[in-house]
């Protein structure tokens, strides 16, 4: 008897229903590539808690003597040209780089998602209203608009974040459109409309959920761009205010030094790659998971 | 399909329109004018007031606007507030290079993203595929500037085999394609391998290599003749935005192009500059959108009848 | 296996990404006392121009010749017919009567296609140039005497008729730099063919110096009436603008039928290069024989043989402004806790790096304008005063804010750093260039503390008037005291250097007192030079002359 019981159980852990979320986990754990993006993002995470243990002063506190050290014993990652720890100040920029890549996501999801599940359902005037007027938002070139936005309205991390955000929406206008186009013409949309279901019941738990796959990669993908444009907007003189260290700001703080003292670009440079990377193999890994015609 | 392209040529009008309000609007709200930015010592208050005089901008800002409209109706791009140059001579003396670099930043992208994203797609899940993907990330990560400088180092002061800026000769093209078109390789080379991994495990291919076709022309003909569609819009998409110019890229590699005349444009507070180089932009951006959704419509007959007048009300593809 | 693999794929990527830089890393070390490279700010901040030479360390060269000089004849000696010189500043114009022209190489333009009337030296002095002599009994209606051999460069013969003309035309061009030089003269008079007179407002003693400057330059009317763009590169100056393409370079060619000394390089190209480091790497692989360089690579010149570097220091200070309209900044106590708090030699290596020269002098004044009062006492740093001052101010312990233009972010953190000390909290506020014209406006200030220019220029009279006149665009400050104005208003009729000594003493010891800047440091740039040229003169006055640069070939 135990030992079909044990069988039993044996077959049922195999076969086991799980929930969609479940489904989705136990693929991305099934694919190394996007393990890896997981576990440099909790290595992010885990230093944006870090960074919460490290003061204002102790990361802006300048040093005549220590200028431009390389990376020691005492400065892991060398100083800056103001004998600043360069260690403690790419920490604690995680929290404005996660700010940037996270807010300006949430921001476009937000707006994008919505506007767009509504313009590929209703479809008809509305969607081609919507879809003009998304043309031309992303015909404003959006390093412009960002930089007019942070010109006119004060040069902040959440002028920044709101101005890329926005530039950001018409992109996810079009993906959410385009899968909600997909999924529209799919018989279990038919089947509640038969039902009788409101269209928004109808938006909300049949066509977002299984409209979400490009979405989830446009995201991930997206978070490292945004970081990169914050990046460049520094280059530029547009970024955010000092002493904040941003890790775009630190990087093209460091450009006239990249051949005197490589570390002071070097290391929030690697900073911005890792983020970039973790979320875009995490990207990967979750398109991987959620295509059905790769289930292998 | 005609009917199609003529309609969506006539749609730029009111999206310029738009565009050029939403723009000229904006800049008018940053703080400052073109003469704070002279940093004139010495004015006095009168002489503030006449320059503002003579660069209209005592007029209120939709008089202003109205002025530059009825100019570029008449085919006019103006002259730039800040230095009096010819606005339409200025960027089209600078466009052939930014146009120049997009385009060769696009076959960069292209001769080397696709066959390494084939290659890829056929050897998934091995290490060769895994440090594709790597590599392909960390192109993508890299910050621009960073590369180029660490590129200009090597190239042109240790080897003295290309020179470090300027936009003469064949040579001086090499280093800031590699560096804007790494973007795009590493982009393609990616949506390369995914749309091809898609199309290697359909089932039409299974039919094809048992009717005894050869693996080549399977990969060629068949697979990739589908995997068409995604590629494009990744290499369109980047066509349209390199189109507008980077300014950073210009600024390392001292590239003359019509990105830095934007930025210029904004910090300046130059009206009819900023206008100038947004219209030109956008107007090319909505151009080649169309080119790459007509292009769709070559590679996808299905795509081609959605285009089709429709005689029958019929719900369009995404 | 598979996590192993992407594991070694990451660290091959990275250790190559390693090789790369630190093949490129320069071996050059910075000595730790404090000669450290640092990021310079950037001098396309520096509001006019850059200024003068003078040298500020042991090791850097100068070259200061009389400008029509040539380099000593001989034997076997040969130039080079053509120079590379990479500029920083992006030149959109050329044209002195037009607002927006101005700027560094803009200037230097000017002093390659145009003459003046005369000529200003790098120390002070005036020799003739179009005109061969001047005669004055009471500074106040002058009389100069011009060359009759002079042709422009489109074949017209210059007469006094030019000179007219260029006055003129520079009072009708409001805002513009020759206007600001011109507006001396309120009257001017053709004698003959080749005699002008002018009439100044009041007794003006340093008429030679405005005239003398190289954008007040003689323009030619026909030129200009036949083309308002290409017509003001018409001269006749010892080089021929021939070709110009804004934003990316100028090109010049030789005079030949020049009334002067012929310049011993026939062509010289100025081409725009804005990153810094590309400027560095053609110098060093021998695309440029001339640039300016940022303060982070002079290490990699200083040692090298083939190169020399000169100098050259602004009068202009960058200084920490106060609102005095602002109740906390109208406090003295409170800019006097502020001036205490400072270290003003250590902003000056965070800002500039080894070509930081704080400005340690108590006075306000320019670097190399004369009449410099040093007997004042010294307001450096000294924290126990700092805190001092600060108890007996109105001071609350709130966040005051401090507006800097984009770009100055090292200067201004090291500012929050050493006011931190003194348990001043400031927040910092970058904006771009028009923003922070207006938000610092002289006639609206909305801002507390900022950053900007003391601006000095070299004529002593202007000196106080720039920054300290009421309603002056440069006095953001809002400083508006009785007595200076008057003093100022009187500094033009001042003659003889006793008087005039006693007179700008006085007014240095009553700002210095009343604190409503502190100057931090030296506006510097640096440029770097083959050591086979030489020829060029970078003055005190801002504008430099590279008509007889040369360039010697063995």
């Amino acid at each position: 008897m135990s030992s079909r019981n044990r069988k039993e159980q044996l077959i049922t852990k195999k076969y086991r229903k799980r929930s969609r979320f479940g489904e989705i986990f136990h693929s991305i754990k099934k694919n190394k590539g996007a393990m890896v993006g997981l576990v440099i993002l909790c290595i992010i995470v885990l230093t944006f808690f870090a960074s919460l243990f490290i003061s204002f002063s102790a990361m802006t506190a300048t040093s005549a003597a220590n200028i431009s050290r390389p990376p020691s014993r005492e400065f892991l990652f060398g100083t800056d040209n103001l004998g600043r720890n360069l260690f403690l100040r790419v920490v604690y920029g995680a929290r404005y780089s996660i700010a940037i890549g996270f807010g300006c996501t949430l921001i476009s999801l937000a707006g994008g998602v919505l506007i767009g599940a509504i313009s590929g359902f209703y479809g008809g005037l509305v969607d081609n209203i919507i879809m003009r007027i998304a043309d031309v938002v992303s015909s404003v070139p959006g390093m412009l608009f960002t930089m007019v936005i942070m010109t006119a309205f004060g040069q902040s991390l959440g002028n920044m974040v709101f101005a890329m955000g926005v530039t950001s929406i018409p992109l996810y206008i079009r993906i959410t459109r385009a899968s909600v186009l997909t999924v529209r013409g799919n018989e279990f949309v038919e089947a509640s409309k038969a039902i009788g279901f409101s269209s928004f019941r109808i938006i909300y738990t049949e066509v977002i959920p299984n409209g979400m796959a490009p979405i989830i990669i446009t995201v991930t993908t997206g978070i490292g761009m945004t970081i990169m444009a914050a990046a460049g907007l520094s280059f530029i003189g547009f970024g955010v205010p000092p002493p904040s260290p941003e890790w775009g700001g630190l990087v093209s703080s460091g450009r006239a030094l990249l051949r005197t003292a490589p570390w002071i670009s070097g290391f929030p440079g690697l900073a911005i790659m890792l983020v970039v990377l973790a979320f875009n193999m995490l990207g990967d890994g979750l398109r991987d998971a959620l295509d059905p015609k790769l289930k292998r | 399909m005609v009917y199609y392209a003529i309609k969506r040529v006539l749609l730029l009008i009111p999206i310029l329109i738009a565009v050029s309000i939403i723009v000229f609007l904006l800049l008018d709200l940053a703080p400052g004018n073109i003469i704070d930015m002279m940093q004139i010592e010495n004015l006095t208050q009168d002489e503030y007031q006449e320059l503002l005089r003579q660069y209209n901008l005592d007029k209120p800002v939709i008089v202003r606007y109205g002025l530059y409209m009825f100019n570029l109706l008449q085919g006019d791009l103006g002259k730039s507030d800040y230095t009096g140059l010819d606005v339409w001579q200025l960027y089209t003396s600078r466009f052939p290079n930014t146009l120049l670099l997009a385009v060769s930043s696009l076959i960069f992208g292209s001769v080397v993203g696709i066959p390494l994203g084939i290659f890829a797609a056929k050897r998934a899940g091995t290490l060769a595929d895994n440090a594709v993907t790597f590599i392909t990330l960390v192109g993508m990560s890299i910050p621009g500037f960073w590369l180029a400088l660490l590129l200009m180092l090597q190239f042109s002061l240790k080897w003295q085999w290309l020179p470090a800026g300027g936009t003469e000769g064949f040579r001086s093209l090499i280093m800031p394609t590699i560096c804007s078109g790494f973007v795009l390789m590493a982009g393609t080379t990616r949506q390369t391998r995914s749309s091809m991994l898609e199309q290697l495990n359909a089932d039409y291919l299974r039919t094809a290599r048992a009717k005894g076709v050869p693996e080549k022309a399977v990969i060629r003909k068949h697979a990739l003749g589908n995997a068409w569609i995604p590629i494009l819009t990744t290499i369109g998409g980047a066509l349209s935005f390199s189109i507008g110019g980077s300014a950073i890229m210009e600024a390392v590699f001292t590239w003359r192009g019509v990105g830095s005349l934007a930025v210029d444009a904004v910090i300046n507070r130059d009206f009819t500059m900023t206008m100038g180089c947004t219209i030109m932009t956008t107007t090319m951006f909505v151009l080649i959108q169309l080119m790459v959704d007509l292009l769709y419509a070559l590679a996808d007959p299905r795509i081609k009848s959605a285009y089709a007048r429709p005689k029958i009300k019929r719900r369009s593809a995404a | 296996m598979k996590k192993i693999r992407i594991l070694i794929a990451v660290l091959v990527t990275l250790a190559s990404l390693f090789a790369l830089v630190a093949c490129n890393k320069d071996e050059d070390k910075p000595s730790p006392s404090g000669e450290s490279p640092s990021t310079s700010a950037s001098s396309s901040e520096s509001p006019a121009s850059q200024s003068p030479s003078t040298p500020a360390s042991p090791n850097i060269t100068e070259d200061n010749e009389a400008p029509s000089a040539l380099p000593v004849e001989e034997e076997g000696v040969v130039f080079a017919d053509h120079i590379d010189y990479m500029i920083g500043d992006n030149v959109g114009l050329i044209n002195p009567h037009h607002p927006a022209g101005d700027g560094s190489s803009h200037n230097n333009t000017c002093r390659m296609i145009y003459d003046t009337l005369y000529y200003n030296n790098p120390d002070g002095s005036s020799v003739p140039m179009l005109a061969t002599k001047y005669e004055t009994d009471d500074y106040q209606t002058w009389t100069f005497y011009l060359r009759n051999d002079v042709y422009f460069h489109n074949g017209d013969k210059f007469t006094a008729k030019d000179v007219i003309f260029t006055w003129q035309h520079a009072l009708e061009s409001v805002g513009s730099i020759a206007s600001s030089n011109w507006d001396y003269i309120v009257e001017a008079k053709e004698i003959d063919e080749y005699t002008v007179e002018f009439k100044t407002a009041t007794p003006y003693g340093n008429l030679l110096f405005n005239i003398g400057i190289s954008v007040s330059g003689i323009l030619n009317e026909r030129a200009i009436a036949e083309d308002d763009v290409a017509g003001y590169y018409v001269g006749t100056g010892a080089f021929i603008l021939d070709d110009f393409s804004p934003g990316d370079y100028l090109h010049f060619t030789r005079n030949d039928n020049y009334w002067g000394d012929l310049p011993p390089t026939k062509t010289q190209k100025w081409t725009l290069v804005s990153e810094a480091s590309a400027r560095t790497i053609m110098l060093q692989n021998g695309s440029a024989q001339l640039g300016g360089v940022s303060e982070a690579d002079l290490s990699l010149f200083r040692d090298d043989d083939n190169f020399r570097i000169n100098t050259v220091l602004s009068n202009n200070s960058v200084s920490l402004m106060f609102n005095l309209d602002d109740d906390l900044c109208g406090d003295l106590n409170f800019r006097m806790a502020v001036a205490h708090a400072l270290k003003t030699d250590e902003i000056a290596i965070f800002a500039m790096g080894s070509l930081g020269i704080s400005v340690d002098n108590a006075t306000i004044w320019g670097y190399e304008v004369p009449y410099m009062n040093t007997n004042l006492p010294k307001v450096g740093h000294d924290l126990a005063k700092a805190k001092e001052y600060l108890d007996a101010s109105v001071y609350g312990g709130e966040t005051v804010e401090f507006t800097i233009m984009s770009g100055n972010d090292n200067m201004a953190a090291a500012v929050q750093d050493q006011l931190a000390a003194a348990g001043i909290t400031i927040s910092i506020n970058p904006m771009d260039v028009p923003s922070f014209m207006v938000y610092t406006s002289a006639v609206e200030n909305h801002a507390q503390m900022f950053s900007w220019f003391a601006m000095f220029s070299q004529n002593p009279v202007d000196t106080y008037r720039v920054n300290f006149y009421p309603e002056a665009n440069n006095n953001r400050m809002r400083y508006n005291n009785p007595i200076i104005t008057e003093m100022i208003d009187q500094s033009a009729s001042i003659l003889g250097e006793d008087a005039q000594r006693e007179h700008y003493y006085k007014m240095q010891e009553i700002v210095s007192a009343e604190r409503p800047c502190i100057p931090m440091y030296w506006m510097p740039g640096a440029m770097v030079y083959r050591a086979n040229l030489g020829g060029f003169i970078t003055s005190a006055s801002a504008h430099y002359d590279f008509r007889y640069m040369y360039l010697t070939v063995e």
